[in-house]
């Protein structure tokens, strides 16, 4: 201390001055606040300034006196370590960190509470520390946000679309059943008499119901709508466990034709058409032309066999009016329900058992032919699951760079804290205590990070569904829910430990190192330091290394994708579908006219440069194959059959879809009914039954060869036409003209057309078309 | 003062007999800080004694508890000075130390004498 006789200012003034200087020293561990410091600091200057007096009244020499004053501080910091526990007025209390919680003033209390204490502590300390570190903070956090969010918001698309169960009871025993060919395997939807055949013969299901999907465009009040239907046996509800929300499931009686014209709505489709009518019940509706009556409505959810489908209606069984149940015309869906208590395996077997006999007893329809099974959920998602799994992967490599990137950061940090921590351990904290303080720090980060990361997987799901094509299943169920933020809460846990375990070890060796210098002695800590970034940067960039190769992958399939010669331009071209009504086209030459007025009307329409129409759209995924006989053509076995896709067009759909004809010409409104019959094949068909020779003017026909129908004289071949989609294989393809189609297909499985227009039409303008179609 | 009696003091300011004496000394009327440390080494003819990185957190803690209450008075040519002052609560509290004081003497005493005899 200064001697107070030197100075120009009131000797007494500098000695309080010097007092206080030694009580703040003492107290500015604690962080107090400054009111509350410079109280503290006056009444112990004071209390010196006091003893100091009393020993110089006493004889005491004054820098005796002083030494002894400041001798009421004892060794130590013991000031601050009894205030520590004190709340200080309104000043939070201080926090030492990695001292024993006794030594921190901890107050006494179970081990449980201590614990929480401790570590809320901890947790209060790692805010303080990060705050400091506004730069670490916000690359970490960033780092981490994306990385926890990309993997919450697709981990919340695998939770809905593959781990929730489907929204029927016990949904596991619910199965599809088809029919296959033995030999190419090749699976096949059933038809409707082997569907009642093995409907009445099999004990494995609860109950199996077939369904098959068709268009309705309801013209019962305002504008006619087109809406996606099934029509179902009534054993398909009882199989999916569903009432309806309203009024009743169909009768086994209602599968007859003359009793069929019962309706059952889809929920969104009563809301959106009929606002929720609670008397919808019992009422007619309109739907192709014929009345209906309403027994019922869905329930909300309710999507089958997927979302677009809104209405449900019996199929005829007996009695149907367009002769459609048959043993050789296969279209029907089935699904069943498993009798509880029997496997999959017995229930295949015994589907196999019900094949053989049937395929004895028909072997014209049925020769070759057996049955199988998949589980509904496989068959629902199972397009999507490797997808979806292998995203999950990629950002599960995108979390690990991230984790890698925050260890980095933390072991760079950890270099620069070896003083502070080196000091906390010489106060006597433990190296376990230590590591909790900075295990604490790490997951104080990854759980900002993941509070992030939820606010930027809410943002990414929307935009993601958004953007999706459509067609994954069950993505509009997509939430992030408990079992999601568990998910997020689980990853950014034993990413944080593992991320924070490596870092805080080192921060302790650091601080070892660091005591072992003072101590005059050599440490190596630099060299670990390096070897742990190094490999950590190594891991990364083998991550990085993975992930870049992956989505190149990725992005080279797309870009194949985009570049596969689909046969078809796409560009400028509208499509949408026409149904004409049963009611008012019953017969195929009004069906006929009825799509020719369509085309006619478009082609009218100023800016139309072609319009045609089809019975199965390219790349749509419709098809309907059939089986013909090419003139010349002898198969290699007598198993073996020349089997087609079969298409109807109209118009110039050629031109119309940008397909190309490579040999011949392409239909012509000259090639009617009257006129000689025609056909086109596509390349597959040319090359895979006249291999090497000229297939214009080739015949063909529809069926064996000893069918009825007419040849048609081939006049064109076309590009080969990607129907299934852009992946999937070609096949053979026969085009006749619509004109020339038989009745039964115009009527039956060509009565709807998709319209192709390539052309700058408003939606309005076909609207217009499209009322004044139906008015007539 | 001998060193183990400061730490023997250390050791009952934690237990909390060492509010005992505070409280009966601001009993009698409020007193400051220095007052409080003079009295009781005098009272205890030197055997306890608060130094001054003990006493004040003690005060402050039983300010804090609503015990006593600590005031800034001002005299004339004088310093300010913190006085405290017993509450009614920390009059109850005293009352209860006391009487489990005197019970625990009582039974030391009593053991010690059983020892003796």
């Amino acid at each position: 201390m200064a001697d107070p006789s030197t100075s120009s200012r009131s000797p007494r003034a500098q000695w309080r001055g010097e007092w206080a200087r030694h009580v703040r020293s003492r107290l500015s561990s604690l962080g107090l606040s400054a009111t509350r410091e410079n109280e503290i600091v006056e009444e112990l200057s004071q209390h010196l300034e006091d003893r100091w007096r009393e020993l110089v009244s006493g004889g005491t020499p004054e820098d005796e006196a002083t030494r002894l004053a400041l001798a009421e501080f004892r060794d130590g910091d013991l000031l601050a370590h009894y205030m520590a526990p004190l709340r200080q007025s309104h000043t939070p209390a201080p926090i030492t960190p990695g001292l024993p919680a006794e030594a921190s003033g901890a107050k006494a209390g179970t081990s449980t509470g201590r614990v929480g204490r401790d570590i809320w502590q901890d947790v209060r300390y790692a805010m303080r520390f990060l705050r400091k570190q506004p730069a670490f903070t916000f690359a970490a956090v960033l780092t981490l946000a994306l990385g926890i969010g990309a993997n919450t918001a697709i981990f919340s698309i695998v939770n809905a679309v593959l781990l929730q169960p489907l929204s029927y009871p016990d949904a596991s025993r619910l199965f599809v059943v088809y029919e296959q060919r033995a030999a190419p395997v090749l699976r096949a939807r059933f038809s409707a008499e082997n569907f009642l055949d093995v409907q009445r013969e099999a004990r494995s299901f609860d109950a199996l119901g077939g369904y098959l999907g068709t268009g309705f465009t309801l013209s019962d009040r305002g504008e006619p709508e087109f809406v996606m239907g099934e029509m179902i046996s009534a054993e398909l509800l009882d199989a999916l466990d569903v009432q309806p929300l309203m009024g009743r499931r169909f009768r086994p009686d209602e599968n007859e034709g003359g009793r069929d014209q019962v309706m059952l709505l889809g929920y969104a489709l009563w809301q959106r058409r009929y606002g929720g009518d609670p008397a919808i019940v019992g009422r007619p509706i309109t739907a192709n032309g014929k009345p209906y009556t309403v027994v019922g409505v869905m329930p909300a959810g309710f999507e089958f066999p997927q979302k677009r489908y809104e209405v449900w209606v019996p199929f005829a069984f007996r009695n149907n009016a367009q002769g459609m149940v048959n043993r050789g015309t296969h279209y029907l869906q089935v699904t069943g329900r498993l009798r509880s208590g029997t496997s999959p395996e017995q229930a295949q077997a015994e589907l196999t058992t019900i094949a053989r006999r049937l395929e004895q007893a028909y072997p014209d329809s049925n020769a070759n032919s057996t049955m199988g099974m998949a589980s509904l959920v496989d068959e629902t998602v199972g397009n999507v699951r490797t997808a979806l799994l292998l995203v999950l992967s990629a950002v599960g490599f995108v979390l690990l760079i991230a984790c890698a990137n925050v260890t980095n950061l933390l072991l760079a940090l950890a270099s620069t804290r070896a003083r502070e921590v080196a000091v906390r351990t010489t106060l006597g904290a433990s190296r376990a205590r230590l590591l909790r303080q900075m295990l604490t720090e790490t997951l104080v980060l990854y759980v900002a990070g993941a509070c992030a990361g939820v606010a930027f997987a809410a943002w990414g799901l929307g935009a993601l569904t958004a953007l999706s094509p459509g067609d994954i299943p069950r993505l509009d169920q997509t939430r992030l829910d408990l079992t999601t933020l568990a998910f997020t809460l689980g990853i950014t846990l034993v990413t944080g430990i593992i991320s924070g375990f490596v870092p805080a070890l080192h921060s302790t060796y650091c601080a070892r190192a660091e005591q072992l210098r003072a101590a005059g002695r050599s440490a190596t800590h630099g060299r670990g330091t390096r070897r742990a970034r190094a490999a950590l940067v190594a891991a990364e960039v083998a991550l990085s290394l993975m992930l870049m190769v992956g989505a190149g992958l990725a992005a080279r399939s797309l870009l194949q994708l985009e570049r596969v010669d689909t046969g078809l331009d796409a560009d400028g071209v509208l499509t949408f579908n026409v149904i004409p009504p049963e009611a008012s086209y019953a017969d195929g030459a009004s069906v006929r006219r009825f799509h020719r007025d369509v085309i006619d009307r478009l082609s009218a329409l100023p800016g139309a440069i072609a319009v045609g129409a089809t019975s199965h759209l390219p790349l749509s995924g419709q098809n309907v194959e059939n089986r013909f006989t090419p003139e010349g053509w002898t198969p290699p076995s007598s198993e073996q059959a020349a089997v087609g896709g079969l298409r109807g067009v109209t118009g110039r759909f050629f031109e119309a879809i940008g397909a190309r004809v490579i040999a011949g010409r392409a239909f012509t409104d000259a090639d009617g009914s009257t006129s000689q019959q025609v056909a086109m094949v596509n390349e597959e068909f040319a090359r895979r039954f006249w291999p090497g020779q000229d297939p214009i003017g080739k015949r063909l026909k529809q069926g064996g060869v000893d069918s009825e129908d007419p040849w048609h004289i081939v006049i064109g071949v076309y590009a080969d036409l990607k129907h299934m989609g852009p992946q999937a294989a070609t096949r053979p393809e026969v085009m006749l003209p619509y004109a020339q189609t038989h009745d039964y297909w115009v009527t039956q499985w060509m009565r709807g057309l998709s319209v192709v227009a390539r052309a700058p039409l408003s939606d309005r303008s076909i609207r217009r078309c499209r009322s004044s179609s139906h008015g007539e | 003062m001998a060193d183990i009696n400061t730490r023997a003091l250390d050791r009952e300011l934690k237990r909390g007999s060492a509010e005992l004496l505070i409280l009966s000394l601001l009993d009698a009327r409020p007193r400051h800080g220095y007052d409080l440390s003079k009295l009781i080494e005098i009272r205890s003819r030197g055997e306890l004694k608060f130094h001054i990185d003990s006493l004040y957190p003690l005060l402050y803690r039983l300010e804090e508890r609503g015990w006593i209450k600590g005031t800034w008075v001002e005299k004339a040519d004088e310093r300010r000075r913190r006085f405290y002052k017993v509450t009614p609560e920390g009059r109850k509290v005293l009352a209860q130390q006391r009487k489990t004081w005197a019970a625990f003497v009582e039974a030391v005493r009593r053991v010690t004498a059983h020892d003796n005899g």
